[in-house]
């Protein structure tokens, strides 16, 4: 998204700028112009005066309901052209008239065909005749205008440029040029000339523009798109640019543009169709339909409704749900495909099932089941391998020979879930120089901007890159983040998507080892529940509490550190000698900085109001005593990861201590425990995991499970026994743990028993309760 | 244990349900009418005549059996003179606020010296009572005693000596009660005071799960409302077999008594005593055969079973466990077999010497023995409260009979029963259900505790009101700083937790 501000500004007001601001450029740049010759800068602007031409575009205005708009293409696209559909204002461009017989190159506005409602071209002396979109300039990001000149001579004529050329070593050239633009002050057009010295313009590499011309004309003054007529010293025209830059290459390549080679290059409309055309096909052959089925559970459902019509979810109404996905997958040969989606880890390990729609023989998609590789770690992208049916999909490609120069006609192709099948989003873009990316990598840049997944596609077909979120990863864990939930692996939001080019990708894709993010894998339920821990309970601190207990400076007035409650037996925290009353100050992983254990200001009010909602007689129903294990520490050191290795600085008895540790998985906790449902009695129980234990001052070996659930109208409902309830025995023996429990129901079902007694202990009381055993399949 | 929130079965009538408010409207006009009692009645006399005629009753029972309407005029003059509107004004705290409130009940007059019997929940945190007697005459009145297991206060009016004696009521013997006799709630339902309602016995012997810890019920379709709890249920000769306390939400013609020789037995004690001091074993009992939850003990047919043990009790001490079926106690067997024998299992149980070693007959694993039980004193069965004024805040004593959950994370010491939001404690972050276990330098193990650092603390200067407060929230300790600087009177429009 590398948005110019002036093209943004421009969009949002389509008026006219005052023209307080262009004189005052234009005496600016007088006094250089002043102890030049005056001369060749007079006949720089009559020359330029003659051949600068104004075309003006208008739009359609469109009463789109709202599913019109849901297929909307770039937002940025509509937002520049719908301030002018909606006044009925005109997009004016300015550009060159490079064939008398009624041809004009103007910038590429980039704007939707179907989007333009009229063309008008304004000579220079004012006169309007309607014009029609032509063509697209190849190498260059210029749009071609024509129109019909009236019967007789034209009182104009086209610029001829002299043969290209400009002393001095290619690329590099140190003189002065000039530059001339055509622009509106007010409703008038002022020409723009601007002589400039140029130094050292490009450095170039194995043709490649590695250094830009920061300086280029000021345009911002013209509050529209517009080329710059480039005149050497002597005033002779050399070329149009449509670039604020200004270079040429050892092969001859320049960023400027003689009329003869702006008619060679230019591609018209329906042969970019046809390109297009023939890209889409060769996509659709190429990609397979990845069906992605999501498990949904209250953890879930938030990560899910993020995914965004970006990935292709299925239509309102179709009655599917929404947790399947329809993603596309370009196939890499054998069985492997790459699905450019930008997925989270959370959602990775939601996934439950993977369908791969192989193309089959004669045209009816083959469904087989696909297999997670892994998830990019430096672009939103994933890998998916299955078992190819008779050949499988033709492999996508092939690649670009070399990355294409800027201004090079490219093609993007999106290709997205709709209506039940493939979708092809078209499109055409530029390359516009490069950038710097994460960790200082250089990436071309794009003009203007692109579907999220956007393939790119040169005019012959071969792939340029994809489009995509770069991840940032390996960003320091944001505890704030983490303790309101919303901590991702993936970059921010705010990381742009870019360019990846397709050896970069295909590198990635045959080798994957060591550009997957690690452990990201789908999971079950409970794997997904499972937690790293250090095995703590902990509050938040607060200035009053740092003053009582003295740890106003170290933990900066309360903000910093988790005051220890409770140290679970066998944990992490215990072996290292944490106590109660120690205060947990910061984590830190190898090679990155710590991270400083902050609350955010609110967590201990949400504690609160959470206990307080939980607090009091609310009623013979046994409540759930044991705290939640899903917790800021928790979270953060699941993100860091099982079997980092990390350092803990603590406070203890005013002491500051420092300790390593390799970050452990914790044993099952309530939420994470597996459920085990029981049908003969009804009861869902789970073991006695450790937070219930050490609430219920239970040891170790004392026998049980707890209820979690009870099916209504089982024999369990009937004997009243409730959820967190404990079953301690089955007809007085002691059950161990969940499988114990099954075993023991089971045993007795077997020896076709109708009923039998359960020992049911609330708050340390037990009762014994017969349950009918019953509700087996099939009755 | 019965609470006197059970929001279900409350009767004691706040004054917010001002009779205006509360009638026909939103009462359902569905139900019989008075024609067709009526009628189901003279049925019902139609086969008490036939009844009587087959025994060939004879005399002033067999009369009065057979005429309704004098059975109701009979019996309203004989109680209706000794109907008591009990006024009690209800002081209590919520979330360090004193409350006071007006809450109606009613009562009847038991002896000649002016003794009112009403219902615990009615009397209970009153500081002071007023009685209407008849229809000419408020009279204050104390209580002499409480008995919150059976739900039973004992008031007497404050009346000079030249009043005395005063008519009163007897009590009928609800051992000898039936199901279908005919019988009479009288009391001060929504406040209208001096209604009678009349019905019949439903049901002898209810056992209420939670609520029937010593006693089983009256079940009659006599309505029973707010405002009639404490009045008598009055049979055909006039006499009290029972003290109106229960109605059933969402029901019609439910409602409970209790029995008059249960009321008769703890009014006795709460005369001498002001309590009733009753023995504690630590025994959970569960019946033989609960129809309710289909729980059925297969290998007995006698005695009752122990469902648990409490962990520190007698019956722990004696060898108890869980399991253990209990045959005789002290020589006598012990009947358990329904739900409705509990109550009097439960009160043999209670009846027991304090200190004083009793032999229980047990079967365990096939196998009888005896072991040697020596019954504790229960003690109190709900703590007293504090109120921390300036702390916005209330606490109560942990008794394991109210509150069991607390008790079972801390068996002694106070905790927090409310806290008023806004109010300094809350804004501190004090919950409702923390267990209190420091309050600055000082441990608490009682309430006793809380209230001397509260008096203590209360002498800091302001800007330096803070103490640090360790509490137990559901079994993990934390810690926090409670900020009273603020008086309690900035928090004016609070609402009550």
């Amino acid at each position: 998204m590398s948005e110019r501000p002036e093209v943004a500004q421009r969009a949002m007001n389509p008026f006219p700028w005052s023209g307080v601001l262009a004189l005052a450029l234009l005496l600016a740049s007088a006094p250089l112009v002043a102890q030049e010759d005056p001369a060749p800068i007079q006949r720089v602007r009559d020359h330029a005066a003659s051949v600068l031409w104004f075309v003006e575009l208008r739009f359609k205005r469109q009463d789109r309901t709202r599913e019109d708009r849901s297929q909307d293409g770039p937002q940025d696209v509509e937002s520049r052209i719908n301030p002018y559909a909606e006044y009925e204002a005109s997009l004016p461009l300015s550009g060159v008239l490079v064939d008398s017989a009624g041809v004009i190159l103007v910038p590429d506005p980039q704007v939707p065909r179907e989007r333009v409602e009229s063309v008008t071209v304004v000579s220079p002396s004012g006169e309007r005749y309607p014009g029609r979109l032509w063509g697209l300039v190849r190498h260059h990001h210029g749009l071609l205008v024509s129109f019909d000149p009236p019967e007789g001579a034209a009182p104009w004529a086209a610029c001829e440029f002299v043969a290209p050329g400009l002393e001095g070593a290619p690329g590099a050239f140190d003189g002065t040029v000039y530059l001339a633009s055509l622009g509106l002050s007010g409703d008038d057009p002022s020409l723009l000339v601007r002589g400039e010295r140029l130094h050292a313009t490009m450095v170039l590499e194995g043709g490649r523009v590695l250094d830009g011309f920061p300086d280029g004309p000021d345009i911002s003054s013209h509050r529209f798109m517009t080329c710059w007529l480039v005149y050497d010293e002597a005033a002779r025209p050399l070329g149009v640019t449509l670039s604020p830059r200004l270079w040429r290459d050892p092969d001859g390549r320049s960023s400027w543009l003689g009329a003869g080679a702006v008619l060679d290059e230019r591609v018209g409309f329906d042969a970019v169709d046809e390109a297009l055309g023939r890209a889409e096909r060769a996509l659709l052959d190429s990609a397979c339909e990845v069906e992605v089925r999501f498990r949904r559970d209250a953890e879930t459902e938030e990560a899910l409704s993020r995914l965004g019509p970006l990935v292709g979810t299925t239509p309102r109404g179709s009655g599917q749900p929404a947790s399947r996905v329809h993603l596309y997958g370009l196939s890499m040969g054998e069985g492997r495909l790459l699905v450019i989606a930008d997925l989270d880890p959370v959602h990775v390990r939601a996934i439950e099932r993977l369908v791969v729609k192989v193309p089959g023989p004669e045209g009816d998609p083959v469904e087989v089941p696909g297999r997670f590789v892994g998830l990019f770690a430096r672009f939103g992208g994933f890998l998916v391998e299955y078992a190819p049916p008779e050949g499988g999909a033709p492999r996508a490609g092939p690649p670009a020979a070399a990355s294409p120069p800027d201004g090079e006609l490219l093609l993007s192709l999106a290709l997205r879930h709709r209506f039940g099948g493939p979708d092809v989003e078209k499109g055409y873009t530029r390359l516009d120089g490069s950038a710097r990316g994460y960790r200082d990598a250089r990436y071309r840049a794009v003009l203007g901007s692109l579907p999220e997944g956007a393939l790119l596609v040169d005019l012959d077909g071969a792939w340029v890159g994809v489009h995509t979120r770069e991840k940032r990863y390996g960003r320091p864990v944001n505890p704030e983040e983490v303790a309101m939930g919303g901590y991702r692996y993936r970059s921010s939001p705010s990381d742009p998507d870019r360019l990846f080019e397709w050896d970069e990708v295909w590198r990635q894709v045959v080798s994957p080892e060591g550009f997957l993010e690690p452990d990201v894998v789908p999971q079950s339920k409970e794997e997904s529940r499972r937690r790293v821990w250090f095995g703590v309970e902990f509050q938040a601190i607060g200035p009053d509490l740092a003053t009582a207990l003295k740890v106003a400076g170290p933990t900066r007035d309360g903000r910093l550190g988790l005051l220890v409650d409770a140290v679970y037996a066998g944990s992490p925290a215990a072996r290292l000698g944490v106590q109660r009353g120690d205060i947990l100050l910061a984590f830190g992983e190898k090679d990155s900085t710590p991270v400083d254990l902050v609350l955010p200001p609110d967590y201990a009010a949400r504690s609160y109001y959470r206990w307080a909602w939980r607090g009091g007689r609310s009623g013979s129903e046994p409540r759930r005593l044991w705290p939640e294990r899903k917790t800021f520490l928790t979270e953060l050191l699941t993100r860091m990861g099982a079997g980092k290795a990390v350092s803990l600085r603590w406070l203890s008895a005013g002491e500051e201590k420092g300790a390593d540790l390799v970050l452990e998985q914790a044993p099952p906790d309530y939420s994470s425990a597996p459920e085990v449902e029981e049908e003969a009695t009804g009861l869902t129980v789970k073991d006695l995991t450790y937070e219930v234990r050490h609430v219920l001052a239970l040891a170790d070996t004392s026998p049980g499970v707890v209820v979690a659930k009870v099916e209504t109208g089982s024999g369990a409902e009937v004997g009243g026994v409730r959820p967190f309830e404990l079953v301690t025995a089955v007809e007085r023996e002691p059950v161990a743990d969940s499988a114990a429990f099954e075993a023991a129901i089971a045993a007795r079902m077997a020896a076709g028993r109708r009923t039998t007694e359960l020992t049911v202990v609330l708050l340390g009381k037990s009762r014994f309760v017969d349950v009918t055993l019953g509700r087996v399949a099939g009755e | 244990m019965r609470r006197a929130t059970a929001a279900a079965l409350i009767l004691a009538l706040v004054p917010t349900l001002s009779a205006c408010g509360l009638l026909a409207p939103s009462r359902p006009t569905e139900g019989p009418t008075v024609e067709d009692r009526v009628t189901v009645l003279e049925r019902a006399l139609e086969a008490e005549r036939e009844a009587v005629d087959r025994l060939r009753l004879q005399g002033e029972e067999g009369r009065a059996a057979l005429d309704f309407a004098r059975i109701i005029r009979e019996a309203k003059q004989q109680v209706f003179p000794v109907l008591v509107f009990v006024k009690p004004i209800r002081e209590e705290f919520r979330g360090g606020e004193r409350q006071q409130m007006q809450v109606f009940g009613s009562g009847v007059v038991i002896s000649e010296d002016g003794y009112v019997v009403t219902n615990h929940h009615v009397a209970e945190k009153a500081v002071e009572i007023r009685c209407v007697l008849g229809d000419s005459e408020e009279v204050p009145a104390d209580v002499v005693g409480l008995d919150p297991d059976l739900d039973i206060a004992l008031l007497r009016l404050r009346l000079p000596p030249e009043r005395l004696p005063v008519r009163c009521a007897a009590f009928g013997d609800s051992d000898r009660l039936e199901e279908g006799q005919f019988v009479m709630t009288m009391g001060s339902p929504l406040g209208l005071t001096r209604s009678i309602s009349f019905g019949i016995i439903s049901n002898t012997k209810r056992y209420l799960q939670d609520f029937s810890e010593y006693s089983l019920w009256i079940q009659t379709d006599a309505a029973i409302n707010p405002g009639n709890s404490g009045g008598p249920l009055v049979d055909a000769r006039g006499e009290i077999v029972g003290i109106n306390t229960l109605g059933a939400n969402f029901a019609e013609n439910v409602g409970f008594s209790i029995p008059s020789n249960r009321v008769r037995e703890v009014v006795e004690l709460l005369r001498e005593h002001g309590r009733v001091e009753r023995a504690w074993t630590g025994i959970r009992l569960q019946a033989l055969r609960d129809f309710m939850r289909s729980i059925y003990v297969r290998d007995a047919d006698r005695g009752v079973l122990v469902a648990s043990v409490d962990e520190g009790s007698p019956a722990e001490a004696a060898g108890l466990v869980a399991g253990d079926l209990v045959l005789d106690l002290a020589g006598v067997p012990v009947e358990g077999t329904y739900l409705e024998d509990l109550p009097g299992v439960r009160r043999r149980f209670a009846a027991l010497a304090v200190g004083e070693p009793v032999m229980v007959r047990i079967r365990r694993s096939g196998e009888e023995r005896e072991v040697s039980l020596v019954p504790s004193r229960k003690g109190k069965v709900e703590g007293d409260d504090f109120d921390c004024i300036e702390w916005n805040m209330t606490v109560k004593e942990i008794n394991p009979f109210s509150d069991p959950e607390v008790a079972y994370f801390r068996q002694q010491g106070a905790y927090v029963l409310g806290v008023l939001m806004p109010g300094n404690a809350a804004l501190s972050g004090v919950a409702m259900g923390d267990i209190i276990l420091r309050l600055g330098e000082r441990a608490v193990a009682s309430l006793e505790d809380v209230q001397a650092a509260y008096a203590e603390l209360d002498g800091l200067p302001r800007g330096r009101r803070k103490v640090l407060v360790e509490v137990l929230r559901d079994g993990i300790p934390q810690l926090l700083v409670l900020d009273f600087n603020k008086p309690r009177s900035d928090y004016k429009e609070a609402e009550r937790q």
